[in-house]
């Protein structure tokens, strides 16, 4: 039985792909370009980190993909729509504690501030 | 010009460079992405485009390389799970034979003494007692002494009345009484081997390939029966030489077809062992020249397969399967190898004269069919007693399941 700490640390793509998913399914483009808007423009996805990335995720099961669309006459429905699992947001809540923890400990030595 | 349509286009020829199966999956969604980044960013003018081609480029190179690392890591990880089956050590015993007898070749060339078919037999007893006893590690250890020593003193029985008969003029000799039997035991041989492979693959030949063998052997044996000509003797050795090459072709027919139904990773390998085995003959021939080093190098390149080429598949070879057909054909490629293509290359390419060195150990060569019939045995054997369904030993080779595969592949 895997647990989400199996899977620490994520690499970046894979953690920010989840924080995109985090609030609600999105398909392959929007997720690059929040993925871009979230990190102020220093992660610029392509599409092959993008679906390289996507393919690991299902099958780790971080991520499913939708049959449900937004809004299907607004949307070209040769697209895929991909959401978080139960288990994708255990990984990703455990992956930003890692993280969390890490600035706590940076910020005990006195390394947070202007660079 | 319409930038937006030939970008979307070269971008469709860069995804060939991804693996087809990730290509298969992903396509059209990365086309269609590119497409939408080509509509935001192409609003910006050249240099959007430019910002656009240069990032796009990085991820291709970067993401297709990595794409194939991971096609290439999902077999690896494959063989790992393989790594405690009881077969991998087992069929790594397979390797003692080989082994044994290449050490003492190079000792016995060296000192310019005879074959070593006493210590191929010994090797060939040591081999499979062992692989037997480690095959079975379910039976009573009385069970697996007795059953090991029993196939070990077959398989040196067949290695002693086996090798003799190999000896029959067959190529130790290069004028000896019987051409006949030559050809008929290198026939029979070539057919034993390639037969025993042919019903381990469980797919009977079809009779095109046992027919033109058989047009190609009767053609040698037919040559080979004609002393003709103003010149008796040089017809005669002519004749031979034809009569043995046809019989050469007829075994390399039925290998190709053997060697293609087993994949295309086998006949790669061949190939290359093929390439190296030539070179170096080549080499040989010019570097040493008249020198038993000349007949040592070459049976060292032919002891490539069981050495090198055999441990390297079983570790690396996805599946219980592959592993099996990796071991089976690296040990008849080097008999083939030993058996038919030195052959060849002693009589096209190396002046007479040096052609002594190559020849007289050739018919050791031949310790290695009871080898295969052994690992023949052994596989069906292993097969039958562990790799039942629902045995733990069938699992390392069982479709992975549902547990989370590795995502750390890229950044």
């Amino acid at each position: 039985m895997t647990t989400p700490h199996d899977l620490l640390p994520l690499t970046p793509a894979v953690f920010h792909i989840l924080l995109t998913l985090a609030d609600g399914e999105k398909h392959g483009y929007s997720i690059m370009q929040e993925v871009e808007q979230i990190s102020a423009g220093r992660v610029k996805m392509g599409p092959g980190t993008l679906y390289g990335s996507i393919k690991r995720m299902l099958a780790a099961g971080l991520i499913e993909e939708s049959d449900e669309r937004p809004d299907p006459t607004l949307d070209d429905e040769r697209r895929r729509y991909y959401r978080l699992t139960e288990f994708g947001s255990r990984v990703a809540r455990a992956e930003a504690d890692r993280l969390a923890a890490l600035v706590q400990t940076a910020h005990s030595k006195k390394l947070l501030g202007n660079v | 010009m319409d930038v937006l349509k030939s970008s979307t286009q070269l971008y469709r020829l860069l995804l060939r460079l991804y693996p087809a199966g990730f290509r298969r999956e992903y396509e059209l969604l990365m086309a269609q992405a590119f497409r939408d980044q080509c509509r935001v960013l192409g609003q910006r003018g050249t240099l959007g485009w430019m910002a656009l081609w240069w990032r796009t480029l990085a991820d291709v190179v970067r993401t297709a390389a990595i794409e194939h690392l991971a096609a290439k890591k999902g077999v690896f990880m494959e063989s790992a799970r393989f790594k405690n089956h009881p077969g991998r050590a087992a069929s790594l015993f397979f390797l003692l034979p080989g082994i044994a007898l290449s050490l003492y070749y190079i000792v016995t060339i060296s000192n310019g003494e005879s074959e070593g078919y006493f210590l191929a037999a010994l090797a060939g007893v040591a081999g499979f007692g062992l692989a037997w006893l480690k095959i079975i590690p379910q039976a009573r250890p009385w069970g697996q002494f007795a059953l090991g020593f029993v196939i070990g003193a077959v398989s040196l029985l067949v290695m002693i009345i086996w090798t003799p008969m190999a000896n029959l003029g067959f190529l130790a000799l290069r004028e000896p009484p019987w051409p006949e039997v030559r050809l008929v035991v290198a026939g029979v041989m070539c057919l034993l081997i390639i037969g025993l492979l042919g019903r381990w693959l469980e797919a009977p030949f079809r009779r095109i390939y046992w027919i033109v063998a058989g047009v190609l052997l009767v053609n040698g044996v037919v040559w080979a029966f004609l002393p003709i000509g103003p010149n008796q003797y040089i017809w005669w050795d002519l004749a031979w030489t034809w009569g043995y090459s046809t019989a050469i072709l007829g075994a390399v027919v039925l290998s190709i077809k053997l060697v293609r139904r087993a994949g295309i990773q086998v006949l790669l390998t061949a190939l290359v062992a093929l390439g190296i085995l030539v070179s170096v003959n080549l080499t040989a021939e010019d570097v040493a020249q008249g020198s038993t080093t000349y007949g040592q190098l070459l049976l060292l390149v032919a002891y490539l397969f069981p050495l090198v080429i055999c441990p390297a598949w079983l570790l690396f070879a996805p599946t219980w399967q592959a592993k099996k057909r990796g071991v089976l054909l690296s040990w008849s490629a080097m008999v083939v190898g030993i058996v038919v293509i030195l052959p060849i290359l002693d009589i096209f390419f190396v002046p007479h004269y040096f052609r002594y060195p190559v020849i007289v150990p050739l018919p050791s060569a031949f310790a290695y069919v009871p080898v295969l019939i052994g690992l023949w045995l052994a596989f069906a054997l292993y097969e039958k007693t562990l790799l039942q369904p629902g045995s733990p030993a069938n699992t390392p080779d069982s479709p992975p399941g549902n547990a989370p595969q590795p995502i750390r592949m890229e950044s």
